[in-house]
């Protein structure tokens, strides 16, 4: 027996079996998604993945959580301070890497319970690192996969065609070893499970179908992630996707948020209000920049378009006048203007 | 078969709380490798060549192994060294009870 440095994808499969063996001991049920609890046919060969992804039953989270801590694991970052979506704590143990535990997963819009227990139903065993763990069904993987794409412009290229073809790829057997839907039954089951748990527009995003949704609440959301939008469009995006006003106000407060676990890490001790303060600060001034540039450029559009109607679609009623007014306004106060002196930057 | 030879017939297979990965499952796991894991504290260690082969001959059989195949692949495997048969049983025996004591391996059956 020697050691080495363990290669990371192997490292990645025997975290793998350590969170399925946890979730065995204390009753939790979970499920492994992405990287090598995914179906070999809709598995990108080339990307192994750097952590373990888990969901996990909503009203299980507590216990899993808590035996990961008195396992060593240390939380890297919170619920509420990981991502924009909250959806997901990052754990970290130095002899086994990261595991990230999903309570819900971005794009669903039923609620996390309503989506694990649907996931569940059609759950299949796949032994990882010769432990038998529990992954979706190979529709309800193709899902969260083509989710988990809509959040990044990068994957839509090149990892959506490649699932959504696996998907119908006759003669091909699952991770179950049953042969897959043959035709185009697999995306139209995608479409379907989409639909039954509220990821219509989300899948849509992945599939560059997103302009068929212009209407949809959650539209400007996916639209800013799937198409690489700034952090401002992203913040707006979350803050229209919400049902509630106290949803949108809550999304609105979280717009910038500060992931204060990742900051004690990279500090080496706990943030003092002040270094928290500041980095928010760096935060808030990253995303107002980007809102600046944002409302600037859409401001210009629109200035543009009513300039030049035969340029694209034009705001309806009021709203073009009013601003086909203010921008008039603005180029007589601009002409009206002294010329700048000499050197002045204009 | 000398005094101390009950693990011949002792029958081992690999413990519930053993995940491995082998080349088998990931082709980053170099040729004649396997990382053995005991769940959930660790160790994690690495087998390789001989050690590799000899787990195998274990992990393979669904029920696990008796010693005496484990020596029989052990033979085969070192069928080109110059190892003399009491020799290659001794380290095969304390391979295995190694890895028992460890926790990686669960023996039964007779002694």
């Amino acid at each position: 027996m020697t050691e080495r440095p363990i290669p990371l994808s192997i490292r990645v499969r025997l975290a793998h079996a350590l969170a399925q063996r946890v979730a065995d001991e204390h009753g939790v049920d979970l499920l492994h998604v992405k990287g090598p609890a995914v179906d070999p046919a809709l598995r990108d060969p080339g990307r192994s993945g750097t952590d373990v992804d888990v969901l996990v039953r909503p009203a299980h989270l507590d216990t899993f959580v808590a035996a990961l801590a008195d396992l060593g694991w240390e939380r890297y970052s919170e619920f509420e301070t990981g991502s924009p979506f909250e959806h997901a704590a990052n754990y970290w143990h130095s002899d086994w890497g990261y595991i990230d535990v999903h309570r819900e997963f971005p794009g669903f819009q039923a609620d996390p319970q309503t989506v694990f227990d649907r996931l569940w139903a059609d759950r299949q065993t796949l032994p990882i690192a010769a432990r038998d763990c529990q992954v979706p069904g190979r529709i309800g993987q193709a899902l969260v996969l083509l989710l988990h794409a809509a959040r990044d412009e990068s994957r839509g290229t090149t990892e959506v065609p490649r699932i959504w073809s696996a998907l119908d790829t006759p003669g091909a057997t699952g991770t179950d070893g049953t042969a897959h839907i043959a035709d185009t039954a697999g995306q139209e089951a995608v479409r379907a499970l989409a639909a039954e748990l509220g990821s219509t527009v989300a899948l849509a995003a992945a599939l560059g179908e997103l302009d068929q949704h212009r209407g949809a609440r959650d539209y400007a959301l996916w639209a800013a992630y799937s198409q690489g939008g700034s952090r401002f469009d992203k913040a707006i995006g979350r803050v229209k996707a919400e049902p509630t006003l106290r949803g949108k106000a809550r999304a609105a407060l979280h717009a910038v948020p500060v992931n204060t676990d990742a900051l004690a890490m990279r500090l080496g001790r706990a943030p003092t209000r002040a270094e928290v303060a500041q980095e928010f600060g760096y935060r808030v001034w990253l995303g107002m920049r980007d809102g600046s540039r944002a409302v600037a450029g859409s401001v210009r559009e629109r200035l543009d378009r009513s300039d030049a109607p035969d340029r694209g679609p034009r705001l309806p009623g009021h709203r073009q006048s009013r601003l086909a007014g203010l921008a008039g306004r603005l180029r007589r106060r601009r002409d009206a203007a002294p010329p700048p002196e000499s050197g002045e930057p204009r | 078969m000398s005094a101390n030879s009950g693990w011949l017939t002792r029958r081992y297979a690999v413990g519930p709380d053993t995940a491995y990965v082998t080349p088998e499952e990931d082709t980053q796991a170099a040729t004649d490798t396997a990382y053995l894991a005991l769940l959930p504290h660790g160790p994690i260690v690495l087998l390789e060549g001989s050690a590799y082969l000899l787990f195998w001959a274990v992990a393979a059989e669904p029920d696990g192994a008796l010693g005496e195949q484990v020596l029989a692949a052990a033979r085969e495997a070192a069928a080109e060294a110059s190892i003399g048969a009491p020799e290659l049983a001794e380290q095969v025996a304390a391979f295995l009870t190694d890895l028992v004591t460890r926790g990686f391996l669960v023996e039964s059956g007779r002694s």
